[in-house]
């Protein structure tokens, strides 16, 4: 080992969400003094507005703090936060890639969720050292012995040592300063074999062009060298190397065993994918690391421009999007209801969420977001397989053999009480049990394979809402599976709006049609006439509402202020309008679109 | 119109001031006029104070305006203070020329007592227009109205007694009603005309009745969307109306306005000016203003519109917004609109401007030539949308082309 790397710390914080991960980071930043107190922001690493609001990591962040232990020496300990939801996992696991140590937080007042254990596997299959730490301990509802021996029965970690602190009112920080430094191993690096790096993040900067972080684990790397992505087979040339101190300051070097950032005029952060491993072009490395993924999008949907906004703004902030986020993924499409737009694909559904925020928010445009979609596979008549992701698409059941839906194994950790109504819950979505397991006399685990279109419509809130919010859950990939799947459509004024249809279970068929009808109804205003909406498979109907008639005569009064308002109503301007699509004579609102997916409570 | 001379000394433009008194006990469940169910706060009055006299110093005091009408609308004012009210028209009196004023203002039932009648008279009230809307507790109580029949035969007495000879009363018909007879869950035909019947044995100077407006937001909007109250059918509705304009036809009065009604004189001066060009300044939330620009023939050239204007920073009105605000308007009139003044504002004959689709209405018998222009028949003022629909389509085809 260098003498150098003796005082190098490289860990990650792990946790469920709320969990108190991104607090925890605050204070190991504040207490260290790499940001001076009139700097905090609440939750430093969470730089985005929308990741504070929320209270999620997304895009994770990294930072060198330098800390002074007991021991008189002075280490380098280089945090790499690490997103927080079930849709980021890959990165998640390649984060934890560039560590030796994990601070795994556990809040007293909880216990074991979901994804504390999916994240604890994550870094037991790195090879880290796992830190227990309890967190909120100064919450009246804390019970940090119990957890302590949750901990330690359901995981396996010896957390004996692990101490309790409150990240909230900085309590007993420093014991976990001390714990990194004593029991998170040294990076074992040689620096004198060819570069072999990890690229664990990358973002665009619009003065640098991509910005990667990265892990050095062999050899050294600086200004002017010639790199190689192992697995893009991409050769750039380097024009910055730096750490996060918190804020980008650039090195001469970044050598083995430290954390940093690299620039060289990279143009896409497609093109320097998360999981890839940077070498020397001139001198590479045998091989490179391993684990290295394409991350593919499981989540599609429609997004299409308001009758007010412009098609080419909202390709423009697409393309500006995607330039930063290598897992979102979109081509144009044209829907008959919608007209131009863009088939849009995400991680999951927090990702497609946050990105429709985006466009909304940062960008300010005004679109319309169509019923997201598994990929579903179709397999032909002479067993050739395809996919589509718009359930528009799908043909007549004539043209094809049959069709294949994506399959996830979910784990769902939930408090014994609620077992029978989450059992309920997953077998009404289709869900196989496999096995289930106390982990504590009062929390169970369940393992199910559940099909992934029943868990991105409603799946997560309607397990919040049966299980008060105690219940977690984490799910993967698995396969695909033969499924007797329909299509279903719906027709508002005996015209059917393609940007509602959807692909279901048979099974299902009946209870969603009607479901989708009713809240159309709640959120279509009147007409002057009545507005049939009905859900159909192919030519049979099979639900229906009607909205009711009103015939409003808006012109019994008329003052004032009543003038302009009034004309503009009846010269059919847009003005109060701005959010409603008209189909056939029929107007629909913005929120139509979302309120069919939204989780009711009602609902079995 | 003919203003060639002006003279600073001797103000000849009249203009209307509104003032919006944004306060109510209780928000009626029909109503998306902007109020808040709290007390007048003093804060809202100075503001309003000091707008006026801003405005003053551009249309008060030593320019060509004078102020013929002053109107006090709501949310409630009448639950505003003496002190209140006060702060307001004397703004008023020390910024702008008065001449011969019409000072309105809007009151609930509820909030009249002797006392009350009493301050306002002493305020320099002339007007009063009263929200009873029915006189049936069944129809008060579907509405969420805060007052009973009882009270508002009530209140209407003590503001005779305190001396008030110009009185309107405000009535909605074509509504739901609560009733312990789930036979009956709308106000039918005879229940109106008995509220109508006893209105009119009352004599106020003025009457408006309004049909029923479900607005989208209000708490009547979403139980009908629920189908959780019903309201007269359209044809119902339309027998009530015109069953009212027989009604108030034979005690004398002058169905001067799609829903308008006076004695003959007591027409509301303040709105009449809505409807026929004239200018007016709005103060307060929501209250809107509009300032017309003249050119030196006399013809409009431009106008302004908006929450503002009275600061100039209205939204500044086209020529073809101003044809359409003319017709918007003046065919809500029943003597309809004035030909000659069209030309006169702008130039040009009104029926160059609307000819195909004044042929289309006439065909359809909406409208019907008169003397002076052109009216709505009764059958037009029943569909009075797609009239008002059709005359700007007319209007935004031209433009286009």
């Amino acid at each position: 080992m260098n003498d150098y790397q003796r005082f190098i710390r490289n860990f990650s914080i792990i946790a469920h969400i709320d969990h108190g991960k991104s607090t925890l980071a605050d204070r190991l930043i504040e207490s260290t003094g790499t940001v001076a107190h009139r700097d905090m922001k609440e939750q430093f690493l969470d730089n985005m507005d929308l990741e504070r609001e929320r209270g999620i990591t997304i895009k994770l962040q990294t930072t060198r703090l330098v800390y002074k232990a007991k021991d008189g020496n002075e280490y380098i300990l280089n945090l790499i936060d690490t997103p927080g939801h079930v849709d980021f996992n890959y990165e998640v696991s390649r984060s934890l890639a560039a560590c030796e140590g994990a601070v795994l937080v556990v809040d007293a007042t909880q216990g074991v969720e979901a994804q504390t254990l999916a994240n604890v596997y994550l870094a037991l299959d790195e090879d880290l050292e796992i830190l227990p730490v309890l967190n909120k301990i100064d919450l009246a509802s804390a019970h940090p012995e119990e957890v302590r021996k949750e901990i330690e029965d359901v995981i396996g970690l010896d957390a004996s040592e692990a101490p309790c602190i409150s990240a909230k009112e900085g309590i007993n920080i420093e014991a976990v300063l001390e714990d990194i430094v004593a029991n998170v191993p040294a990076p074992e690096g040689d620096y004198d074999a060819p570069l072999k790096a990890l690229i664990f993040d990358s973002y665009y900067d619009n003065y640098k062009g991509v910005v990667i972080y990265t892990r050095i684990f062999d050899g050294s790397v600086k200004a002017g060298d010639t790199i190689l992505l192992m697995n893009t087979g991409k050769k750039y040339e380097v024009t910055e190397v730096g750490v996060n101190a918190p804020y980008q300051t650039p090195v001469k070097e970044l050598s083995a065993g430290s954390v940093g950032y690299i620039c060289a005029s990279i143009k896409q952060v497609r093109d320097a994918r998360v999981g890839d491993t940077i070498t020397l072009a001139e001198s590479p490395t045998k091989e490179p690391l391993k684990g290295y993924k394409k991350v593919q999008p499981m989540v599609y949907c429609g997004i299409y421009p308001t009758p007010d906004e412009k098609y080419e703004n909202v390709k423009d902030c697409l393309e500006k999007l995607q330039v930063n986020d290598a897992a979102f993924v979109f081509e144009p499409e044209t829907s008959q209801a919608l007209g131009y737009g863009f088939r849009c694909g995400f991680l999951g559904l927090l990702h497609m969420e946050i990105i429709v925020e985006r466009l909304e928010r940062e960008f300010d445009l005004e679109i319309i977001t169509t019923s997201p979609s598994v990929i579903y596979k179709i397999v032909e008549h002479d067993g050739t397989e395809r996919f589509i992701e718009n359930p528009s698409n799908l043909p007549d059941p004539t043209q094809y053999d049959h069709l294949e839906e994506p399959m996830v194994k979910a784990t769902l950790v939930v408090p014994k009480e609620y077992v029978g109504s989450i059992m309920e819950l997953c077998q009404s979505r289709r869900g196989v049990m496999e096995h289930m397991e106390y982990i504590t006399p009062e929390r169970v685990e369940l393992y199910y394979m559940l099909p992934l279109n029943e868990v991105i419509y409603d799946f997560f809130d309607a397990l919040k809402s049966k299980t008060r919010g105690y219940g977690s859950l984490n799910y993967d990939f698995d396969h695909y599976e033969r499924s007797n799947l329909v299509k279903l459509d719906i027709l508002l004024n005996r015209e059917m709006v393609d940007a509602f249809s959807m692909i279901v279970h048979e099974s299902e068929a009946y209870s969603r049609g009607k479901f989708v009808c009713e809240k159309l109804k709640e959120v279509i205003p009147m007409h002057q006439f009545e507005v049939p909406i009905q859900a159909a498979i192919g030519q049979k109907i099979i639900a229906r509402e009607t909205i009711r008639a009103y015939r409003k005569d808006v012109l019994a009064k008329c003052y004032g202020g009543d003038i302009s308002r009034k004309k503009k109503l009846l010269e059919k301007q847009k003005e109060g309008k701005k959010r409603m699509r008209q189909f056939g004579s029929v107007e629909v609102p913005q929120e139509a679109f979302t309120a069919v997916l939204k989780y009711d409570d009602g609902k079995k | 119109m003919q203003s060639e001379n002006d003279n600073k000394n001797r103000p000849e433009k009249a203009l209307g001031i509104y003032v919006h008194v944004p306060y109510c006990i209780r928000k009626c469940r029909y109503c998306d006029f902007v109020s808040f169910e709290k007390a007048p706060e003093d804060a809202y009055f100075d503001k309003l104070a000091e707008d006026i006299e801003l405005a003053g110093n551009a249309f008060g005091n030593g320019t060509e305006y004078y102020v013929d009408t002053l109107f006090f609308g709501g949310g409630t004012p009448s639950l505003a203070s003496a002190a209140q009210l006060k702060k307001v028209l004397d703004a008023v009196r020390e910024n702008f020329v008065l001449r011969e004023p019409e000072i309105t203002i809007e009151v609930n039932p509820e909030t009249v007592t002797p006392q009350k009648a009493a301050e306002l008279k002493e305020l320099g009230f002339n007007r009063v227009s009263m929200g009873v809307q029915s006189l049936d507790d069944g129809v008060l109580s579907a509405l969420g109205r805060v007052h009973s029949a009882d009270r508002a035969r009530q209140a209407f007495h003590t503001l005779r007694d305190t001396g008030f000879e110009n009185i309107n009363l405000d009535l909605i018909f074509g509504t739901p009603r609560d009733s312990a007879d789930e036979s009956a869950p709308v106000q039918r035909l005879e229940v109106w005309r008995h509220t109508l019947d006893e209105v009119l044995a009352m004599r106020p100077e003025h009457i408006s009745f309004y049909s029923l407006q479900i607005e989208e937001g209000t708490p009547l909007y979403k139980d009908f969307a629920a189908e959780k109250i019903q309201i007269p059918s359209w044809e119902e509705n339309r027998e009530m109306y015109h069953s009212a304009i027989r009604q108030i036809k034979e005690h004398g009065y002058h169905h001067y306005e799609v829903s308008n009604a006076a004695l003959p004189g007591f027409e509301c001066r303040h709105n009449l000016k809505y409807w026929t060009m004239q200018p007016y300044l709005g103060f307060g939330i929501s209250a809107h203003s509009f300032m017309p620009v003249y050119g030196e023939n006399g013809r409009l050239t431009a106008g302004y519109r908006g929450e503002a204007a009275w600061s100039c920073t209205g939204e500044p009105q086209s020529l073809a917004d101003l044809k359409g605000d003319f017709i918007f308007t003046q065919l809500r009139l029943t003597e309809g609109l004035n030909a000659s003044f069209y030309r006169q504002l702008f130039g040009e004959e009104f029926s160059a401007d609307f000819g195909k689709a004044l042929e289309e209405l006439a065909a359809k018998g909406y409208i019907i030539d008169t003397e002076r222009g052109v009216r709505l028949t009764e059958k037009g003022l029943d569909n009075i949308n797609p009239v008002m629909q059709t005359l700007l389509e007319e209007l935004q085809w031209k433009r286009n082309t």
